[in-house]
C-alpha cells in the first residue's frame, strides 16, 4: 500500500473532501486511489503507556464524539468532531482526511492544536513523528512528502484540571462550514488559576494556528469574562481574515473576538468541572429548535 | 391552554415508499437505447455582443455527434407576456446563463469538454444590475429594441421596464393631509432560489415525426405546446412524460430546456439526455425571486384606522421576461395587503437587468412585498403607540368589505387566523430579553383553470384516476383518491393513479399556482360523479329501485333508508367488465372569477380580483444572538384560511414545508449578485438552505371554512399561502428582541449584527 502510495496514488478515506472537491471542479480525480478502509490498524483510539491518546487517522467523526476518554479528557475535539458537516458527513469522514486535507476551515485542526497534537507519518521510506503545527503550510498544503501517509495523531496526556471547547460561528445546525472558529484548553492550579493555556484559531488566517499572544492574555488569570474578552481581543487582532460571500473581513474579525470568548469560558467551566453540552457552539447560544439553549 | 390543532391522519402516500427507499426512478435516473449525453454552453458573462461563435474545434472532437446553436434552430422569440427571448442567445447575451449552443457527445463529460471547446469572442456591454439606476434615462438598455418585441395583454412597457401595474382609488394626498401621523419605510430584498432537490433533467427520443420527451417539469402540457411552436411541428406529435419529479417550487414552471433538446436530438440522430449539474440549476433556469426596493407610506388615524397607502416596487425582471409580468399585478395587491385601504396608489414596476430572470416561485411575488409590507405596518403601529397585533385586528378585511380593485368579498377568516396563531404562540407571554414573538398577515389568491381527468371503474372493484395534473412532491395528485373516495363511498387506497402522460391524460396547467386540487380536484370529482351515476343505475336493476334512491356507502350501493338492500361495488364493477364498462370523464367550470372595478388599474394582466382568496397568520418566537447576529427561529404557529380542508395530512405538510421555505429567505436564502451581475454563490455550501435540524417547533392550524364558488367541497389553495407571512413575521421578531430594524432581506447575521450594535458594513 505505502508503495502505491509512493508511486502516486492518492489515499482514500471517507472520501468527504476528495469526491466532492472533484464534483465542484476543484480537481480532478486522480489516476489510482489507495482505499484505506480496510486496513484495520489505522482505525481506533487508544491510551499509550504514557497516557498519550492515540487515534487512528480512519477514525470517523462520529466515533471520535461519542468515545468516553475524548468526551471527558478532549471536549474541545468532541466539540468538533460532533459538527464536522452532516450526520452522514460524521459518519464517514475521518479525522486523518479532515487533517490531511488542510483546509483552513477544517474543524478538528484548531483542538488538536490545543492539545499538542503530534502527527504520525509513514511512508516506504520509514515513520516520521512532527508536531501538527508543523504540519500546514497553507491552504491545502501540508510539509507530508509524496508517499506519506498520516496514520494516526497523538495528543498529550489531558489532566481533570484541564478543560477545553471549541466554538464555531454557525449561521444554522447542519451543513455548515467554519467562518470564525476558536478553540481553547486551559489547566487550572490548585488556586483556580490558568496555569496552561492554549489558544487556536480556525477560518481566520490561511492555515489553522495557535495565538500565543492570547494564550499569553489567559496565563496566571482565573479565566474569567476578563481574561476571556482579552484572549478574544488577542486572536481579533492576530487574525488575517478576508472579505467574501461568507461574510466581511471587519465582520470575521468582531466575531473572531466573540467566538474565542466563548471558546474560553466554556473551556474554563469544563476546567472547573462544570457542565457544558457537546458540541459547545450549542451551548454558547440558541441551541436545537425545542431544546434550547443556555443563552449566551 | 390553546384547543388542539388539527391532526394528521397518518395515511401513507402511494409514492412515499419509492421515493423514501430510493427505488423510485427520475428523468436522470432514465436510459434508452442509443442514447448520448448532452451538455449546454451558457454565456458566462452578464451582458456582452457576441462577435463570433466557431463550433469547429468542438465538433472535431471524436464521439461528439452534434453541436447546434441559434443558427440551427432559429432566433423565433417566446414569452408568455413579453416575446423577448430566443432559444439560444445569437447576437447578445444579457446574463451569464444564457445559453448560447448545446452539444451532444457519447458520455456527459465529452459533452460538457466539447461544450466548453466552443469558441466564443465577446464585446462586453456594461451590465445593467442596479434597480434603481435601469430606470434613469442615461441608463445602457438591456434590450436596446424593445420596441419591436410583441406583447401579450396589457403589458405597459417603457425602455428598462418591462411593465408597470398600478392600482389607485381614492385620494391618497387628501387622506394624508387629514391622517395623524403619516409614516414612511424602505426595504430592500435580495433575490432567492427555488432550490428543488432534483437539478433538471430532459430525456428526448424521436421516431420518425414524433417526439417523447421526459423531462421533469412541473408543466408538462406547456412544455409540449412551446416544443411545438418552437421547432414548429403539431402538438400532436410531442409526447412529454414526467417520472418522479423531484420538487419544483415553481423553479420547473413554465417551459425551459424541453425544445433545445429536442433540437439536439435531432441533430445528434439519437436520443440525448441533459442532466443539469447544481451549479447550472442554479444559474441558467428563468425562474427565481427578484430582488425588490419597496417604498410604503401609510396615512393613519390616532386610533389605528389605516386612512391611506401610497408605495412604490421595483421588482426585478432579470434579462428576459419569462411570466413574471402576472406576478408585478400581484405585487401591486400584496402592497395594499388583507387590510381595510381606502385610499390607494400603488405601483409596481418590472426592471430588466442583466441578471438571471426571475419568474414565479412558490406565491411569486408575495413573501418579498409582503415581508416589506408587514414590517412597515409595524413601524407604522409603533408610531401611534399601539400593539402590532391589535392594529392589524382592527384594519384585517372582513366578508362584505370591498377591496382597492373593488372586489367584495364573502365569508372569509382572515380575522380568526389573527386570532389563532397568536393564541397559539401565546402572544404577549413573557419572554427572555434576547426572545421576541413576531406577526405577519397575508393573503393569496386561488387560480381557476381548465382541467381534466379520466376514471374507470376496474372488474376488481378498483378504481384508476387518468390525471393531466402534475405532481411536484407537494403531495396534491397524491391527494385526489381522497376526492374519488369521497363521491364514491370507497376507500382512497382503492385508487391508483395514472400520471403525467400528455398522450394518455387531459389537459391540465400543470402543478402551479396551488391549483391542482383546485382544478384537477372538480375534474376528478365530476369523472366520479358519472361513475357514480353508472354505478346506481346498475345497482338499481339488480335492487329493484329508483337510482335516485340509492346512495354509495362503504364500498355499497344502498337504498336510503334500508341499509339491508345493498350490493358490494366490487359486484356491480365484476358485473360491467361483461358488458357495459364504468368509465368516467371530468372537467366541470372553473370556479368564478369574483367581480371587479379595475378602472383605477393599469397593467391589467387578469390578476385584478383574487378568486376564492386564502388568508394565513403566522405568528414566529426567535431567539438572536445580539453578539454574533445569528438568529434562530424557535416556534412558529402557522394559521390559514384555505377554506374546507380536504387533506389534513397533506395540508399540514403543506404547511410545514412552506413555513422552513419562508425561514429560509427570511434569514439565509440570499443570492449574493456582483454590481458586474455575476453571481458569488450559485452552490450550496454558500446558498444556505435550511437544514431539517434547523426546523422549529411548528403549530399548525386551519380556519376550516367551507367556502362557495371555490374549488372542490368548498376548498381553496393551500400550498403557496403558506410560505407569504413567514419572512414578515420574523423580520418583526427580530426587530422587537434587537430594538432596532433590519431593513434588508435576508436578515443574514452579519446584516442583523451591523444594525443592531451600530456598526457600518
Amino acid at each position: 500500500m505505502l508503495d502505491a502510495l509512493a508511486s502516486g496514488a492518492v489515499p482514500l478515506a471517507g472520501g468527504t473532501d476528495l469526491v466532492v472537491g472533484h464534483r465542484q471542479g476543484k480537481r480532478p480525480l486522480p489516476d489510482a486511489l489507495v482505499n484505506l478502509d480496510h486496513v484495520a490498524d489505522l482505525r481506533g483510539i487508544r491510551l499509550s503507556k504514557d497516557s498519550a491518546l492515540i487515534i487512528g487517522a480512519l477514525t470517523n467523526h462520529e466515533t471520535i464524539v461519542n468515545d468516553e476518554r475524548v468526551r471527558a479528557r478532549y471536549p474541545a475535539l468532541a466539540d468538533a468532531s460532533s459538527i464536522v458537516g452532516s450526520v452522514a458527513t460524521r459518519a464517514t469522514g475521518t479525522i486523518g482526511g479532515n487533517v490531511m486535507n488542510a483546509s483552513p476551515a477544517a474543524d478538528t485542526i484548531a483542538p488538536l492544536l490545543c492539545h499538542d497534537a503530534i502527527a504520525v507519518l509513514r511512508s516506504t521510506a520509514g515513520e516520521r513523528r512532527i508536531p501538527l503545527s508543523e504540519l500546514f503550510v497553507g491552504p491545502g498544503r501540508t510539509t507530508a512528502v509524496a508517499g506519506e501517509l498520516l496514520v494516526g495523531i497523538e495528543l498529550a496526556a489531558s489532566s481533570p484540571t484541564t478543560g477545553g471547547a471549541y466554538v464555531r460561528l454557525e449561521y444554522r445546525r447542519q451543513m455548515e462550514i467554519a467562518i470564525v472558529g476558536a478553540a481553547a484548553v486551559v489547566r487550572l492550579d490548585a488556586g483556580g488559576r490558568v496555569e496552561h493555556a492554549r489558544v487556536a484559531m480556525t477560518a481566520l488566517a490561511p492555515t489553522i494556528q495557535r495565538v500565543p499572544a492570547a494564550e499569553d492574555a489567559l496565563l496566571g488569570t482565573d479565566a474569567g469574562d476578563a481574561a476571556a474578552r482579552a484572549a478574544g481581543e488577542a486572536v481579533a487582532a492576530a487574525a488575517s481574515p478576508i472579505s467574501d460571500v461568507r461574510g466581511s473581513a471587519n465582520y470575521r474579525r468582531a466575531m473572531a473576538a466573540v467566538i474565542t470568548r466563548r471558546a474560553v469560558t466554556a473551556a474554563a467551566k469544563r476546567a472547573r468541572g462544570g457542565d457544558v453540552r457537546i458540541p459547545a457552539s450549542d451551548s454558547t447560544f440558541g441551541g436545537h429548535a425545542g431544546n434550547e439553549g443556555l443563552g449566551s | 391552554m390553546a384547543s388542539e390543532t388539527m391532526q394528521m391522519t397518518g395515511r401513507l402516500r402511494a409514492d412515499g415508499r419509492s421515493k423514501v427507499t430510493g427505488a423510485g426512478r427520475y428523468v436522470a435516473d432514465l436510459t434508452v437505447a442509443g442514447m448520448v449525453h448532452g451538455a449546454f454552453r451558457f454565456a458566462g458573462v452578464p451582458h456582452a455582443r457576441i462577435t463570433r461563435i466557431d463550433t469547429t474545434a468542438a465538433k472535431s472532437l471524436p464521439g461528439v455527434f452534434a453541436v447546434i446553436t441559434s443558427t440551427e434552430v432559429g432566433t423565433r422569440r417566446h414569452g408568455v407576456y413579453v416575446q423577448d427571448r430566443t432559444l439560444f442567445a445569437r447576437d447578445v447575451v444579457r446574463w451569464e446563463g444564457e445559453a448560447i449552443a448545446a452539444v451532444a457527445a457519447r458520455t456527459p463529460a465529452l459533452a460538457r469538454q466539447a461544450a466548453a471547446m466552443i469558441e466564443v469572442d465577446f464585446e462586453l456591454l456594461p451590465a445593467v444590475v442596479d434597480l434603481e439606476k435601469a430606470l434613469l434615462s442615461e441608463s445602457a438598455l438591456v434590450h436596446e429594441d424593445w420596441k419591436d418585441y410583441t406583447v401579450s395583454g396589457d403589458v405597459v412597457r417603457d425602455r428598462n421596464e418591462a411593465t408597470r401595474c398600478a392600482i389607485v382609488k381614492g385620494d391618497v394626498d387628501a387622506a394624508f393631509a387629514v391622517a395623524d401621523r403619516v409614516v414612511r419605510s424602505r426595504y430592500v430584498a435580495d433575490g432567492s432560489q427555488p432550490t428543488p432537490m432534483e437539478p433538471r433533467a430532459i430525456l428526448a427520443e424521436w421516431s420518425g415525426r414524433e417526439i417523447t420527451i421526459h423531462s421533469s417539469t412541473q408543466v408538462p402540457f406547456p412544455a409540449r405546446s412551446h416544443v411545438a411552436a418552437s421547432l414548429g411541428i403539431p402538438e400532436s406529435t410531442v409526447r412529454v412524460i414526467v417520472p418522479l419529479l423531484g420538487g419544483g417550487f415553481g423553479g420547473k414552471c413554465e417551459p425551459h430546456f424541453e425544445p433545445h433538446v429536442a433540437a439536439l436530438a435531432r441533430a445528434a440522430g439519437r436520443p440525448v439526455k441533459v442532466v443539469f449539474n447544481r451549479q447550472e440549476e442554479f444559474l441558467a433556469p428563468d425562474h427565481r425571486r427578484e430582488r425588490m426596493v419597496l417604498d410604503f407610506e401609510t396615512g393613519v388615524s390616532s386610533d389605528g384606522t389605516l386612512l391611506a397607502r401610497r408605495a412604490r416596487l421595483l421588482i426585478e425582471n432579470g434579462a428576459y421576461s419569462a411570466d413574471e409580468p402576472v406576478s408585478t399585478q400581484l405585487a401591486a395587491h400584496f402592497a395594499v395587503g388583507p387590510y381595510r385601504v381606502p385610499n390607494v396608489d400603488v405601483s409596481s414596476h418590472l426592471i430588466y437587468t442583466n441578471t438571471q430572470p426571475t419568474g414565479s416561485v412558490r406565491a411569486p411575488a408575495a413573501p418579498t412585498v409582503c415581508w416589506g409590507l408587514e414590517q412597515h405596518l409595524d413601524e407604522v403601529a409603533a408610531a401611534i403607540g399601539i400593539d402590532p397585533v391589535e392594529f392589524r385586528r382592527r384594519n384585517l378585511v372582513r366578508a362584505g368589505d370591498t377591496t382597492a380593485t373593488g372586489q367584495v368579498f364573502d365569508e372569509i377568516g382572515a380575522v380568526e387566523c389573527l386570532d389563532r396563531a397568536t393564541e397559539l404562540i401565546g402572544y404577549g407571554r413573557e419572554l427572555p430579553a434576547d426572545e421576541a414573538i413576531g406577526v405577519s398577515c397575508a393573503f393569496w389568491p386561488s387560480f381557476p383553470m381548465a382541467s381534466g381527468a379520466y376514471m374507470k371503474l376496474n372488474g376488481d372493484g378498483s378504481g384508476t384516476i387518468i390525471t393531466g395534473a402534475q405532481e411536484n412532491g407537494s403531495g396534491s395528485v397524491m391527494a385526489l383518491p381522497l376526492l374519488a373516495a369521497r363521491v364514491l363511498g370507497m376507500r382512497a387506497e382503492d385508487f391508483s393513479l395514472v400520471y403525467q402522460d400528455t398522450s394518455a391524460a387531459p389537459w391540465d396547467f400543470g402543478s402551479a399556482g396551488s391549483q391542482t386540487i383546485f382544478n384537477n380536484g372538480r375534474a376528478v370529482v365530476a369523472a366520479a360523479e358519472e361513475i357514480a351515476l353508472q354505478l346506481r343505475e346498475l345497482a338499481a336493476d339488480q335492487l329493484e329501485a329508483a337510482p335516485e334512491d340509492l346512495e354509495l356507502v362503504e364500498g355499497h350501493a344502498r337504498v336510503k333508508g334500508t341499509p339491508a338492500r345493498t350490493i358490494a361495488i366490487a359486484d356491480l364493477a365484476a358485473t360491467a367488465q361483461g358488458g357495459n364498462l364504468m368509465l368516467g370523464r371530468g372537467s366541470g367550470d372553473p370556479a368564478p372569477i369574483p367581480e371587479s372595478d379595475a378602472s383605477g388599474c393599469i397593467g391589467r394582466l387578469g390578476a385584478e380580483s383574487f378568486t376564492a382568496p386564502t388568508f394565513a397568520t403566522h405568528a414566529v418566537r426567535v431567539k438572536v444572538d445580539r453578539d454574533t447576529g445569528v438568529v434562530r427561529v424557535l416556534e412558529v404557529a402557522a394559521v390559514q384560511e384555505s377554506g374546507h380542508i380536504l387533506d389534513p395530512d397533506g395540508a399540514i405538510g403543506q404547511v410545514r414545508g412552506g413555513v422552513l421555505m419562508g425561514i429560509g429567505q427570511a434569514i439565509s436564502e440570499g443570492m449574493v449578485d456582483g454590481a458586474d451581475g455575476a453571481r458569488r454563490n450559485a452552490h450550496l455550501l454558500d446558498y444556505k438552505l435550511q437544514t431539517a435540524s434547523d426546523t422549529p417547533v411548528m403549530h399548525v392550524d386551519f380556519v376550516d371554512l367551507p367556502t362557495p364558488n371555490a374549488g372542490p367541497f368548498g376548498s381553496k389553495g393551500v400550498g403557496e399561502p403558506c410560505t407569504v407571512p413567514t419572512p414578515g413575521a420574523i423580520a418583526n421578531a427580530i426587530a422587537i428582541a434587537i430594538g432596532r430594524r433590519v431593513h434588508q432581506l435576508p436578515a443574514t447575521p452579519e446584516r442583523v449584527w451591523s444594525v443592531a450594535n451600530g456598526v457600518e458594513l
